[in-house]
């Protein structure tokens, strides 16, 4: 009886496990009525637990070797060679990686959401026909088979430094029979302080408590990490200093009983570490029962937890017309949540932290002002993924109050986004403060990279919140868990883009770049506000259309990839000959490349009213050639004036000899690719897009000055005329077919002009 | 017209293939007490739903004061207390501080919304635990407290999905009393329910709603009196929701 509750417990747990992974998005198809989840398949819990077990299994082996390498004087050619056994000094080490993890095992088992969870699984259990002793007896095999962090750390861990000791094919198993025993004290402690804790803490405090254990599990999982990684770790100088004692407790045991060379040894060893597992579960059972004499009273009973009333509160006048009610609600939030305090403002500290401890080569960057910034932006960009990015889902179950105040919900979401946007200005402040006392002289450089991180403040606190709506899936089964991943990636993506302004060589191209992120926040807020009234609609969701934020992405991602491509390829073939070639083959790899993901992210959504080339209506070829021929007129009347009245003179010079060097492509490049791809991006998806919710006449001078910004200084006002030209032909036709060719008539008089004359 | 208060118009929502509410059309009258009656699943919460504008609906109107209860939104809330079926709170924040939250919301300045608040929470009997945390509050406290943040503005209108469910006896009288004052104060209530007895003692009209679908509607006594004669409101909704095969869209 009691072995088949175990396996039923133990198969729900591992059910939930399963189900926790691969459990997808919500189907989108008709007839979905209330949150049925997708099952992605097998394969993603599959691939996740075997990326772990491999990463695991690597770290533990560069650990080990390069002990061997530090404390054994081995070469790292001798370090792999197995046979030859571990010395004392590198057991040692391992035995404080064992104890580390199963500090960390039982940290992170304790920091999940279960301890903070209302509802104890354990009343639901209780009402189950076992024994109390049975019961706690079930539960507690329960937590041993199924630690998955105490299983991904120690068995690696164990198994490598059996194979090490000369145990080979066997390894696994030895590994894996020494891991169970140290997941037994890992599980008794998990379950006594899961109980004891829920008998004596309110589930606020427990979810304040839980915060904290992740928190330090998260601290031992970098040391465990440093010592497979660097050649100075803490864990280093613990090793060297632990008492001979050590050896004798479990995690020593544990080590000792690999040795296959020493039989003895080993079996003493299991013995002992077996006999002290089963004693201390045994007693840890005996504790239990006793805790439970007056059965499962938790302390989240209201009587318990009541605090005395505080009158003083009432009526009290604070220096309140800084902040707005939501706001002063949140920050109140901020106080008392532990949890959402150490994810907002905690976790990105101790993880730059981290980085200080562990790698000071950092600290030494620190003084170029480009690498400043990145941290300081790259520090915020992070702690908004907690703050701005879960507006939505931060409200979590209480989200309907929103829905009854006399406000639009846009302006409760934008009020937060103020407030946290305020609030994350506390880390730039603070890598900067720390990076100027570092840096010799902070000249404008410096300057200029606080005021590009400043700008990103708003405008990441917009992105964020924007991709936080669009990615809120009400219907999740986890309310922590509703922001889709998938978002969450777009938005780590366009931080890294951004980071991109700090470290371009030209102003321009930061001022480029900022203002084209400004433009993309600016069309998903208007997209989040196309979304809002079908927030918590099941069923019913705005039709996705080709829209401003399509554009813009796209444009910011050709823009980036350009950037990026030119950098490769001048690294790649060195030659500045080879510039015009160069500069063809990033153009036309970017636009080819920005075009496949547009067009298979449209696919995928079923997007409608994607833009096409052939089709359309009246006659494209005529209007196009027509409007063409007035573009060609523009540009060459634009190159004829520069050069008659001398301005921009030395870029035209550039421009001239660099078709030059490359006439072929450089036209090829002017006449075909560009066109091609440029009209897709800024007339198909920028102009199509401001079309939908606006008139013909602002969406042309709108998407016609984005247009004009991504150009270089000189041509900016031929090509916004190009860009009106274009729009016209496309308005007109409803293909891309005429503009294009306005756009290649446009280019092909400009490189005529420069070249003929 | 002007003493229409609630219009609802052909109001319609489907979920892909489902059809929660069908076509309905409702008009309620200031001072009404109009209850909404129905089998769990029949499209109650889907309707107060739309009307309180978190749903889009798929077809036809809804309007209150007529306000669109999509389009103007914010001035809807302006004139409606609602309270949900199962009203949840912030965690960490205790019931005083949510209450005088949603005042402050309201418009109320910050020593009119801890006047309001404090009583309110007396009136509805929540002073002791004032300074708990909402999220430890018991079924019906937080549904007290949920009324109690439908009441906070004054509202003319109120809109409440079960609002005795979960209560214990006392307590639902306690909420049968607090409604027949508010509706003696002109208040106009549009309640949902699926107890037949409250819909009885405490509604002027009620609608019926099977499968989405308005079944019957008008006041208790003419109700019963037409329908079945001689039983009660019960026999009347057995009557007016069997047969379960109708298709559903």
């Amino acid at each position: 009886m009691i072995l088949r509750a175990a396996g039923l417990l133990v198969r729900l747990r591992a059910q939930r496990l399963y189900n926790l992974l691969s459990v997808g998005r919500r189907r989108k198809a008709a007839g979905v009525r209330s949150g049925t989840a997708r099952r992605v398949g097998w394969m993603l819990p599959a691939v996740v637990v075997v990326v772990n077990l491999l990463g695991a299994v690597m770290l533990s082996w560069t650990s080990i070797q390069h002990a061997r390498v530090r404390l054994d004087g081995f070469t790292r050619h001798h370090a792999v060679v197995t046979s030859l056994p571990l010395g004392e000094a590198v057991e040692t080490e391992v035995m404080l990686l064992v104890a580390l993890a199963c500090g960390v095992a039982l940290l992170m088992s304790l920091g999940t959401r279960e301890l903070a969870n209302p509802d104890w699984d354990m009343e639901w259990l209780a009402t189950l026909p076992l024994p109390l002793s049975q019961l706690l007896g079930v539960r507690l095999c329960e937590r041993v088979l199924l630690n998955p962090v105490g299983l991904i750390t120690l068995w690696p861990l164990l198994s490598v430094s059996a194979f090490y000791q000369g145990a080979r094919w066997l390894s696994p198993v030895a590994g894996l029979l020494v891991t169970l025993p140290l997941l037994m004290l890992v599980g008794t402690l998990h379950l006594l302080a899961d109980t004891g804790l829920r008998l004596r803490l309110t589930p606020p405090r427990l979810r304040n408590l839980q915060a904290v254990c992740g928190l330090a599990g998260l601290v031992g999982l970098y040391l465990m990490l440093s010592a497979g990684q660097s050649q100075s770790s803490l864990v280093h100088d613990w090793a060297a200093a632990l008492p001979a004692w050590f050896r004798w407790l479990p995690p020593g045991l544990a080590v000792r009983a690999l040795t296959p060379q020493d039989l003895p040894v080993v079996l003493l060893s299991l013995l002992a570490l077996y006999g002290m597992a089963a004693l201390f579960a045994l007693s840890g059972l005996l504790l239990l029962r006793w805790l439970l004499r007056d059965g499962l009273l938790t302390a989240g009973a209201r009587e318990s937890s009541r605090s005395a009333p505080r009158p003083a509160a009432r009526g009290r006048r604070g220096p309140r017309r800084l902040v707005t009610a939501l706001q002063a609600r949140e920050l109140k939030l901020l106080a008392r949540d532990h949890a959402f305090l150490v994810q907002t403002l905690v976790l990105p500290v101790v993880i730059l932290g981290a980085q200080f401890f562990f790698n000071m080569r950092v600290v030494s960057d620190l003084s170029d002002p480009r690498h400043l910034g990145a941290v300081a932006f790259a520090v915020m960009a992070y702690a908004m993924l907690f703050s701005t990015f879960q507006t939505l889902a931060a409200e979590g179950h209480a989200l309907w109050l929103l829905f009854t105040f006399p406000r639009p919900l846009d302006s409760l979401l934008r009020e937060k986004a103020r407030l946290w946007s305020v609030v994350s200005l506390v880390f730039p402040a603070a890598v900067f403060a720390v990076g100027l006392s570092f840096a010799d002289k902070p000249g404008w450089h410096t300057a200029a990279a606080a005021a590009l991180v400043v700008a990103a403040v708003p405008i990441f606190a917009t992105i964020g919140t924007c991709l936080g709506v669009l990615g809120w899936d009400p219907l999740a089964l986890d309310q922590r868990r509703r922001v889709r991943p998938g978002w969450a990636w777009l938005y780590m993506l366009l931080a890294s883009m951004f980071t991109y302004a700090l470290y371009a060589r030209s102003w321009w191209t930061s001022a480029v770049l900022v203002t084209l992120t400004a433009a993309l926040a600016l069309s998903l807020w208007q997209r989040v506000r196309d979304r809002l009234p079908y927030l918590l609609d099941a069923g019913a969701s705005p039709p996705a259309r080709v829209s401003l934020s399509d554009g813009m992405l796209a444009a910011l991602l050709f823009f980036v990839l350009q950037a990026a491509l030119v950098a490769i390829l001048l690294e790649a073939l060195g030659s500045e000959a080879e510039l015009g070639r160069v500069m063809l083959l990033a153009y036309a790899l970017a636009g080819a490349l920005t075009f496949g993901i547009l067009r298979t992210a449209f696919a995928l959504r079923r997007t409608g009213e994607v833009p096409r080339y052939s089709g359309g209506e009246g006659r494209p070829l005529v209007t196009g050639l027509l409007l063409g021929a007035a573009g060609a007129l523009v540009s060459a009347g634009w190159v004829t004036g520069m050069r008659r009245f001398g301005f921009f003179q030395a870029e035209l010079d550039a421009s001239v000899t660099a078709l030059h060097f490359a006439p072929v492509s450089m036209a090829l490049l002017a006449v075909l690719a560009a066109p091609v791809f440029e009209e897709f991006l800024f007339r198909g998806l920028v102009f199509g897009g401001l079309r939908r919710s606006q008139g013909f006449v602002s969406a042309a001078l709108t998407s016609s000055a984005i247009f004009a910004v991504v150009h270089p200084p000189p041509s900016l006002v031929p090509v916004f005329l190009l860009g009106m030209l274009a729009a016209v032909a496309r308005e007109r036709t409803g293909t891309l077919l005429a503009p294009v060719l306005v756009h290649a008539g446009f280019n092909a008089a400009s490189v005529a002009a420069q070249l003929l004359a | 017209m002007t003493d229409e208060v609630i219009a609802i118009e052909g109001l319609t929502k489907s979920y892909g293939g489902f059809t929660a509410v069908r076509e309905l059309s409702l008009s309620i009258t200031r001072g009404e007490v109009f209850g909404f009656l129905g089998p769990n699943g029949a499209g109650k919460t889907t309707t107060i739903r739309m009307l309180m504008g978190i749903l889009v609906p798929s077809g036809g109107r809804a309007r209150i004061e007529g306000l669109d209860c999509q389009r103007d939104g914010a001035e809807v809330k302006r004139r409606v207390g609602y309270l949900p079926d199962a009203p949840a709170f912030y965690d960490y924040l205790r019931g005083r501080e949510i209450l005088q939250f949603v005042a402050e919301m309201h418009g109320l300045p910050r020593p009119a919304a801890a006047e309001r608040t404090a009583e309110l929470l007396e009136r509805l009997g929540l002073s002791d635990a004032a300074e708990e945390f909402a999220s430890n509050y018991s079924t019906g406290m937080k549904k007290k407290l949920g009324l109690a943040c439908a009441l906070v503005h004054d509202p003319p209108v109120l809109i409440l999905d079960e609002p005795t469910n979960g209560l214990d006896p006392r307590a639902q009288r306690d909420v049968h009393d607090r409604l027949r004052a508010a509706s003696a104060a002109g208040k106009t209530i549009f309640l949902s329910t699926h107890l037949l007895d409250m819909a009885e003692r405490l509604c002027t009209r009620v609608g019926i709603i099977h499968q989405g679908a308005l079944v019957s509607v008008g006041p208790v006594g003419e109700l019963r009196a037409t329908l079945a004669a001689g039983g009660s409101l019960e026999d009347v909704f057995l009557r007016m929701t069997e047969g379960d095969g109708a298709p559903a869209a």
